[in-house]
């Protein structure tokens, strides 16, 4: 009853303040970012890992695979005034390595996750409404996936490539991907096709084609897009850990998983900063996209706030 | 008048979160937002100021305040560190230079500083194994306290929680007894899941610890292609993971008296 006597308040518009305005979905998904400062933060982050990756030459001039750009002579030197990062095991400076080798782990990452949303949103969407036998080979085959160890997998899968390049990683991470985001977006989709609004649907006369595309599709696919936020971070850890591994990049090319691995035993040695900078560079844009889908999450669904 | 959330219901009517205070009776007006439910719920179940009669250990119980912050980052933090990143700067920091000054200190007992290890000692097996299980588990540990925080925020708001407090029973009692054995059903289906892969996924921990484990066994197996080792190898932790899903499932009984197997 009294949440009739505030509904009342609200119409006459006294006291009326922005949260109470009328919104759509959308509308109050938009709002409740704009005032969560771990929006704000993660999004300029991943501005500033997205504008490393794809134009690098603003943050750091030359690159390390330019001709002359490193020298042996600089080799596995300590952070100084004029190269604050210090240089590679291979006599480049660290601070144009690491921006350069950005944009290898995020171009696999953002590959891998269209793929993968491609895949998971088609299929999931056609399992959970349908359902029947179709319904049951997907979740079985996603069943079959969820029992592999990623890593193993995709080792074995990138060692029968002699060559390896972003489409080969990514397609291997992505054959290995696409599973987490299909079982959400069935069970999102079962979900919503139990509505009251997909049923008037159905008896005004609309089709199946149209129920999945006006009502089905913008109602189950928020925990998909989180889900695929939080996977833009997590392909780049696993990109890193592949390349780590040896079955990712290969030399000459610069990535962070690379610079980690030859940094790793010179480390041991005392030179820290040949690990401490590729691994804090990976951290934080594994972080400031984790950040991001949780603050998705936050205001797709306050159930879990 | 409390309805419980839903997409669809969220969808279409508008949040109020302005509290009414022009109600004839004078009624507290319940908002119709999330935080209004637990206004509410605190309200009926007679703790008007509940924030004072919470106990103050768990981050589930403390939403908002700044241990449940403080948790949120720090795990959120841990889930952003892949397992190579943590176990190469582990080794070096921790095992390296903390163990090195372990080592050579007289005070310590040099089994302590084993503790602190660079590789895998075969002389000392389970204590040169804490550092690499510590660096394996951290994932795992934040993803228990964040389902575990979740699942307790979800369940602190059903009717049997109100009712045992409207009952009289002590905070401590409601939580510990009721509502924290209730919410470990979801963190036990995720041990369960995850004990297969902590077994036959350690590989990079392995790798980097140097522990001749399964994971490096299947690795190595696999590039000699080496097919009777990989079957077997592969088959133990299956095993393993099948008994650790049986174990789980029987836990389901045991934490929730609701569930049954007949």
């Amino acid at each position: 009853m009294s949440d009739v006597l505030a509904a009342q308040d609200t119409g006459t518009g006294e006291g009326v303040t922005r949260g109470d305005k009328n919104r759509s979905l959308w509308g109050e998904v938009r709002y409740e970012l704009m005032r969560n400062p771990v929006f704000w933060i993660s999004s300029v982050l991943v501005l500033v890992i997205l504008s490393m990756a794809f134009a690098p030459q603003l943050w750091a001039s030359t690159s390390p695979t330019a001709s002359g750009a490193c020298s042996l002579s600089h080799y596995r030197e300590r952070p100084s005034s004029q190269h604050p990062f210090g240089f590679t095991a291979t006599g480049c400076d660290m601070w144009s390595s690491v921006v350069w080798g950005t944009g290898k782990s995020v171009i696999v990452a953002i590959l891998v996750t269209v793929a993968t949303l491609v895949t998971g949103v088609a299929l999931g969407t056609l399992a959970g409404f349908f359902g029947g036998f179709g319904d049951t080979i997907v979740s079985r085959i996603t069943d079959v996936f969820f029992g592999l160890p990623f890593i193993l997998g995709a080792i074995v899968f990138l060692a029968l490539f002699p060559k390896r390049n972003v489409l080969t990683i990514s397609l291997v991470l992505a054959i290995f991907g696409w599973t987490s985001l299909t079982r959400v977006m069935r069970g999102s989709v079962i979900a919503t096709k139990q509505k009251d609004y997909v049923d008037a649907a159905r008896a005004l006369g609309a089709s199946n084609f149209f129920i999945i595309r006006r009502h089905i599709l913008a109602n189950s696919i928020a925990p998909v897009i989180v889900l695929a936020t939080i996977g833009l971070g997590a392909y780049i850890g696993a990109e890193a850990t592949l390349t780590f591994l040896g079955v990712g990049y290969q030399r000459p090319t610069v990535s962070w998983g690379l610079l980690v691995a030859e940094g790793q035993n010179l480390a041991l040695a005392g030179y820290w900063h040949l690990l401490v900078i590729p691994c804090a560079f990976i951290v934080v844009t594994v972080l400031s996209f984790i950040l991001l889908g949780d603050a998705l999450r936050d205001a797709l669904d306050p159930r879990t706030r | 008048m409390l309805r419980p959330f839903s997409w669809n219901a969220w969808a279409s009517t508008p949040p109020v979160t302005s509290a009414s205070t022009s109600g004839a009776s004078g009624v507290r007006a319940l908002h119709r937002t999330h935080a209004g439910y637990r206004a509410a719920d605190r309200h009926r179940a007679g703790f008007r100021d509940g924030r004072r009669h919470h106990p103050r250990r768990l981050a589930g119980l403390r939403k908002d305040k700044f241990v449940d912050n403080l948790v949120r980052f720090s795990t959120v933090l841990l889930i952003a560190f892949p397992v190579f990143v943590f176990g190469t700067l582990a080794q070096v920091f921790i095992g390296l230079e903390m163990g090195l000054r372990l080592r050579e200190a007289d005070w310590v007992p040099s089994w302590f500083a084993q503790m602190f290890t660079v590789t895998y000692n075969s002389e000392y097996p389970w204590l040169s194994l804490m550092l690499p299980g510590l660096v394996l588990g951290a994932f795992s540990l934040a993803a228990i306290a964040r389902l575990t925080r979740t699942s307790l925020i979800e369940n602190l708001r059903s009717d049997y929680v109100r009712t045992a407090r409207a009952k009289g029973l002590t905070v401590s009692r409601t939580v510990g007894v009721h509502t924290l054995r209730n919410s470990l059903i979801p963190v036990v289906t995720y041990i369960g899941i995850d004990i297969g892969l902590l077994l036959g996924g350690a590989l990079v921990t392995e790798g980097i610890f140097n522990i001749p484990g399964v994971g490096q066994l299947v690795f190595q197996a696999i590039q000699a292609n080496d097919s009777t080792v990989i079957l077997g190898v592969v088959t133990i932790p299956t095993v393993v993971f099948l008994v650790a899903n049986l174990a789980v499932d029987i836990l389901y009984a045991a934490l929730d008296p609701r569930i049954r197997y007949e």
